[in-house]
């Protein structure tokens, strides 16, 4: 069982990326936007982290930035409808190491994805 | 740029048609439902034909979620369903009994998040094709007549242009129809078609 933070404005797409993780285990904590995850991965120092790239207040971008800047090195997989390879190689260079499309994040592919990349950390 | 050649309006429509497959593989995902799609049907208007969009409408209220868009070109997305189609949508999502077409925060959630979902399918297949990147605002839920949208008002640039798709989906019996509007300023979609020549002008016709 890993300690997981899901982060994404949706409370819909929250919800369904948590009733998947669910399924393997986890512990989950979930936050609405950037700021408020960068204060959960600080304090619970989760396994991994998925994370949106569209939010208000501080979106996907900026939060990786801040992990980096803070030397904070905890996985980060982005989880968004943004299908652009812009976006996707925009997220790879400020760290994130995997980038799934939300309308494709089928339950086996997130959760096998998730636990090869708790298994690698360990 | 009223009208466009054949081969600029079938890449557009492929465009529009491949992310409509996405955002339906996407629905089929969450339903767990067969999605039965209908190819869509795409037109251009100028502005001053606005008439034939707001007759196709009328007065009518719409649910909409839109999504503003800026890089190369720059424009405003919006999925619109009738009433009762977006309510019917929420519904399969949801499996709730859903009886009012006015929708709560936690419902129009819901379908604001879907049509975040459709719309990136379909301009960032967009963006994908014609190698451009595109930058999106938060997509917002409103419920309101489509001429309030498309109203000369709302619109930056009184020359541009509105790309009208209609794409409609069958989930078992659940007839939704929905519509995809997207406003590009005039100097934009004369990018776009640029981009769009460029990215055809190596297709060989079969």
């Amino acid at each position: 069982m890993a300690k997981l933070l899901v982060i994404d404005d949706s409370n819909f797409s929250r919800k369904r990326l948590i009733e998947c993780l669910k399924q393997g285990k986890h512990e989950i904590i979930e936050a609405e936007n950037g700021i408020k995850g960068f204060e959960l991965a600080q304090r619970h120092q989760p396994d991994c982290i998925l994370c949106d790239l569209l939010m208000p207040e501080m979106d996907g971008y900026q939060f990786l930035e801040k992990l980096r800047e803070n030397d904070i090195n905890i996985p980060v997989i982005v989880v968004t409808a943004n299908i652009q390879e812009t976006a996707k190689q925009r997220a790879f260079d400020l760290g994130a190491i995997e980038v799934l499309n939300k309308s494709l994040s089928s339950s086996s592919g997130l959760l096998e994805t998730v636990s090869a990349v708790i298994k690698e950390r360990r | 740029m009223e009208n466009l050649t054949p081969a600029q309006m079938d890449a557009l429509a492929e465009v529009i048609n491949i992310g409509v497959g996405s955002a339906a593989s996407f629905l089929n995902d969450i339903i767990d439902a067969h999605i039965a799609l209908e190819i869509p049907r795409v037109r251009l208007f100028p502005f001053d034909k606005l008439p034939l969009i707001e007759s196709k409408f009328g007065e009518d209220l719409v649910s909409c979620v839109v999504q503003t868009f800026q890089a190369d070109y720059t424009g405003t997305a919006a999925l619109v369903f009738p009433p009762e189609s977006a309510t019917r949508l929420v519904s399969a999502v949801t499996g709730e009994e859903i009886t009012s077409v006015e929708l709560d925060a936690v419902r129009s959630g819901v379908l604001t998040e879907i049509g975040n979902i459709i719309i990136n399918a379909i301009l960032g297949t967009m963006g994908n094709l014609l190698q451009t990147s595109l930058e999106f605002s938060l997509p917002e839920y409103r419920q309101m007549k489509i001429v309030e949208f498309v109203s000369p008002e709302s619109v930056h640039d009184q020359d541009g242009f509105i790309i009208l798709a209609e794409a409609s989906f069958e989930i078992e019996t659940l007839r939704i129809s929905s519509y995809i509007l997207l406003i590009f300023e005039l100097a934009s979609i004369d990018l776009l078609i640029s981009m769009i020549d460029n990215a055809t002008s190596d297709v060989v016709p079969s």
